[in-house]
């Protein structure tokens, strides 16, 4: 069994681990640092406004100039800080990638560059003093709000996105699975530099936190990362519980644009979440149903209905449900719609044949053992498994797991999947 | 079959470079990751919709569209298969896409590789085409087509071109248009195939764990040889200057979007060399460590989502700035400012050797998968270049080429701009 892409996990304080993925086929070395929060519109408010606010400067590299030349200096290494959702869990991740010591054709040391940078950014943040209260620079946190704004008010640009988060917010309203991450204005306007400061000092002392370095020349990494949380006093607070679903009547949701295509999303409970021991018959189901170039929706919706370009399922496995997309034309919408339908049925009433369950096995053993390849597909392949409280896994074992799937598993998995949303984004129609 | 073993111990890499008998060249670079990957590219896009071969007294033009509608019916086989569940049965995940200047044929796969490049080779030198088969796969593209028209971005970025170019086909959408291919017949479909897709004027990639004799064997199986057609391509004369300074339109989007163009019309520098100089000047002038970005992000004039970058093609190439602002206008008028103020006072080098470090670094980050590698390969292979030699060519970029760049290339009258407003 191969040895790469295996995750080696040690504490260095309280809530804050390092997983090291044993990984030498880039260039580049590969370092994340993921705080963990629950899900709520204070937290995405407050996180998103944060991550910016950060990489706008830090004591050392004071403006965006400085650390922009500092990154281009160390062969165009890539910094950001980003937040995503994992189910109904906020992490703010910083991550960056750099040319490995051996390929500077100047002979600098970029590892022990790129790992102060990152002590530099994270933990020696640009502040000043306003009335008694230490802060975050006020003109970063002013600049950075508008281009909140902006960033948010730019979501519509991309149709098929917008489709896709606008189905989940009416699928799971009043649930946190609903909320934004990039926050909403109301929530981010109010937050003064001080109150950012404070949340900011909190997720270093309270929020558990997941390091992932993916690369060589470690030497040390363990102490240099262990040595960023030397002052700071931890006393870390347990993530939720995922919460059960709500079950409630199906939502039909309907908007209008000026667009040419029309977007059609459906959603969906699985009944299950990805660490359920039936997961991987799930998993098997998805990539047969709509998750490959050989699934049921790409080859009957696309190829022989002729009804779209795009068309595929995706869940969302750590929350526990999923989504069908489907670019079409408007004119097109229930032929689509039942076409989607009819695809899902047939999984149910096992009307697939052997072939079928094979070719959708075999795309999943090749998907997994790739994610190998890529650092930062691992690290969020490993992010998504340690939320989930599966500590003990691996690409490998997920393939193992898979080939011992039945048909009537996959027919269990399919019956559990159950309609729970329809939205429809569709062209406005010229006034007559 | 002979293979040249070339290798670049700066960067770690080595490929295996030979030419078929039936004229395809082959590349094998040899990787230790999971995947291996594989393409098969022919050197024909969007822009070649005016050609001719020895065969034929005159210039035949075609529809808009064909490189890509013939990319997209080449799976279908003529015994009713797919060569997409082809492949998916083995495990191995295709692709293919094309562009104004080439279009490329793919699989990634962990296992079955040898297999997977059997069926690669068969089914892209195998055409078939009806005209039931022509009329479906107008319903999927003219989705496609539609999705594209939707993408503010994409709509930005052609009404450049539009506004850049009077005549060349750079200008037009790859796709085509609904009405173009409405218009696309068999007939053509297998004159384009016989032209650009004889094994001379294509190049295979594979990137991973093959070897150079296996994939050899399987190209005196299964590549055919026939008579090799001399292509001749016709661009018309293009003048210098643009079409248009300034065009805007409305679209659904939140704020204002810009693209502005800069068109380069000599083309004596070679590719690579275009693109280091370029890339390098474009970062120290506008990139997130200059001060234009700088001045321009504090006053909220534009945000990270700012970025320029020189496109280098088969006969054409463009500089381009891209992004979102309340005042696109007040940002062009910067640009042009800048570049006036930068010839007066001479270019920091500091910068310039910060900004090609940072090149060389993201050039290198290229080799990190066998799929980054392949399809950088085949772009800068269709150009005359070689993603191999292009770290040291940008290591060899001089302050000195720099400078000259500026001052040759960065002329206001070659420069517009393409503008979305919201509505």
């Amino acid at each position: 069994m191969s040895q790469y892409g295996l995750l080696r996990r040690e504490q260095l304080a309280d809530g804050v681990y390092l997983n090291l993925i044993a990984h030498d086929k880039t260039k580049t070395n590969h370092l994340s640092i993921c705080f963990l929060s629950d899900l709520c519109p204070e937290t995405a408010a407050a996180g998103s406004l944060l991550a910016r606010v950060l990489i706008r400067g830090c004591t050392k590299y004071p403006t965006l100039r400085d650390v922009s030349r500092q990154l281009d200096a160390c062969y165009g290494a890539d910094l950001d800080i980003g937040v995503e959702k994992y189910g109904e869990t906020h992490v703010m991740s910083f991550s960056c990638n750099w040319l490995k010591d051996r390929f500077a054709y100047d002979g600098m040391k970029t590892t022990q560059t790129m790992l102060e940078m990152a002590k530099q950014i994270l933990f020696y943040p640009l502040l000043e003093t306003k009335q008694d209260k230490l802060a975050f620079k006020e003109e970063y946190v002013k600049s950075e709000k508008e281009n909140l704004y902006d960033a948010i008010a730019a979501e519509i640009n991309n149709k098929a996105s917008y489709a896709k988060k606008k189905m989940y917010e009416h699928m799971c309203k009043n649930e946190s699975f609903s909320v934004s991450v990039m926050g909403e204005k109301e929530t981010i306007a109010p937050i003064t530099p001080d109150e950012l400061y404070a949340y900011y000092v909190m997720l270093l002392k309270r929020a558990p936190v997941e390091i992932f370095f993916a690369g060589s020349g470690e030497e040390d990494l363990a102490k240099t990362l262990q040595g960023f949380f030397e002052t700071i006093s931890r006393d870390v607070y347990t993530l939720s519980e995922p919460k059960k679903d709500i079950v409630r009547e199906e939502v039909t949701a309907e908007e209008t644009m000026d667009i040419n295509q029309a977007h059609l999303v459906l959603g969906y409970r699985m009944g299950m979440n990805m660490k359920d021991k039936n997961y991987p018959a799930f998993m098997v189901f998805n990539a047969m149903f709509g998750g490959s170039v050989s699934s049921r929706l790409f080859s009957v919706i696309r190829e022989t209905m002729h009804l779209c370009y795009t068309v595929n399922s995706a869940p969302e496995s750590i929350k526990g449900v999923m989504m069908v997309y489907a670019g079409i034309a408007e004119e097109n919408r229930e032929k689509a719609y039942n076409g989607i339908q009819e695809q899902l049925k047939v999984i149910t009433m096992g009307e697939f044949t052997d072939k079928e369950l094979e070719d959708a096995r075999a795309v999943l053993r090749n998907q997994l053992q790739s994610i190998t390849d890529s650092p930062a597909t691992l690290v969020s392949w490993y992010l998504a498994r340690l939320i989930c409280g599966l500590v003990d896994t691996s690409p490998e074992k997920t393939i193992e797991a898979l080939e011992k799937v039945t048909r009537e598993a996959v027919i269990a998995a399919a019956a559990h999947v159950t309609e729970a949303c329809v939205y429809f984004l569709s062209p406005e129609r010229s006034p007559a | 079959m002979i293979f040249d073993l070339k290798q670049y111990t700066g960067i770690g890499e080595s490929c295996y470079v030979g030419r078929h008998a039936s004229g395809l060249e082959v590349v094998v670079i040899p990787k230790n990751h999971a995947s291996s990957y594989a393409l098969l590219g022919t050197r024909y896009g969007g822009i070649d919709t005016t050609f001719k071969t020895q065969k034929e007294e005159d210039f035949v033009t075609v529809p808009d569209g064909i490189a890509h509608f013939l990319e997209h019916k080449l799976f279908e086989n003529e015994d009713g298969t797919d060569s997409l569940r082809l492949f998916t049965a083995l495990g191995a995940r295709p692709n293919a896409y094309t562009s104004s200047d080439m279009t490329a044929y793919l699989f990634s796969t962990t296992d079955n590789m040898y297999k997977n490049l059997e069926i690669l080779l068969k089914f892209v030198y195998a055409p078939y085409f009806t005209n039931e088969t022509v009329q479906k796969e107008i319903g999927i593209i003219g989705q496609e087509i539609r999705m594209g028209k939707d993408n503010p971005y994409r709509n930005m970025y052609y009404a450049l071109l539009e506004s850049m170019y009077e005549k060349h086909p750079v200008r037009i959408e790859v796709a085509g248009s609904e009405e173009s291919i409405a218009r696309i017949t068999p007939e053509i479909l297998y004159r384009c195939h016989s032209t650009f897709y004889h094994p001379s004027n294509m190049t295979l990639c594979v990137c991973g764990g093959f070897s150079p004799e296996q994939v050899a064997d399987l190209c005196d199986q299964y590549v055919p040889r026939s008579e090799k057609p001399i292509i001749e391509n016709k661009f018309p004369e293009e003048k210098e200057g643009v079409v248009v300074k300034r065009v805007s339109q409305k679209m659904p989007v939140a704020l204002p979007l810009f693209f502005a163009g800069l068109k380069l019309h000599d083309l004596s520098l070679s590719p690579m060399q275009a693109y280091a100089e370029h890339e390098i000047l474009l970062d120290m002038l506008f990139g997130t460590g200059s001060d234009f970005y700088g001045r321009l992000y504090e006053k909220g004039l534009i945000n990270d989502r700012f970025e320029c970058a020189c496109n280098v093609g088969r006969s054409y190439r463009y500089c381009l700035w891209q992004g979102e602002s309340r005042d696109p206008d007040m940002v062009y008028e910067q640009i042009l400012r800048e570049l006036d103020e930068v010839k007066k006072a001479g270019l920091d080098r500091g910068a310039f050797e910060r900004c090609k470090k940072s090149l060389y670094g993201h050039m290198v980050e290229n080799f990190n998968s066998p799929m980054g590698i392949g399809d950088a390969f085949m772009d800068w292979h269709f150009l005359g270049g070689s993603l191999f030699a292009l770290p040291s060519a940008i290591a060899a970029v001089s302050y000195e080429d720099v400078m000259t760049c500026l001052h040759r290339d960065y002329q206001p009258e070659n420069m517009c701009i393409s503008i979305g407003i919201p509505e």
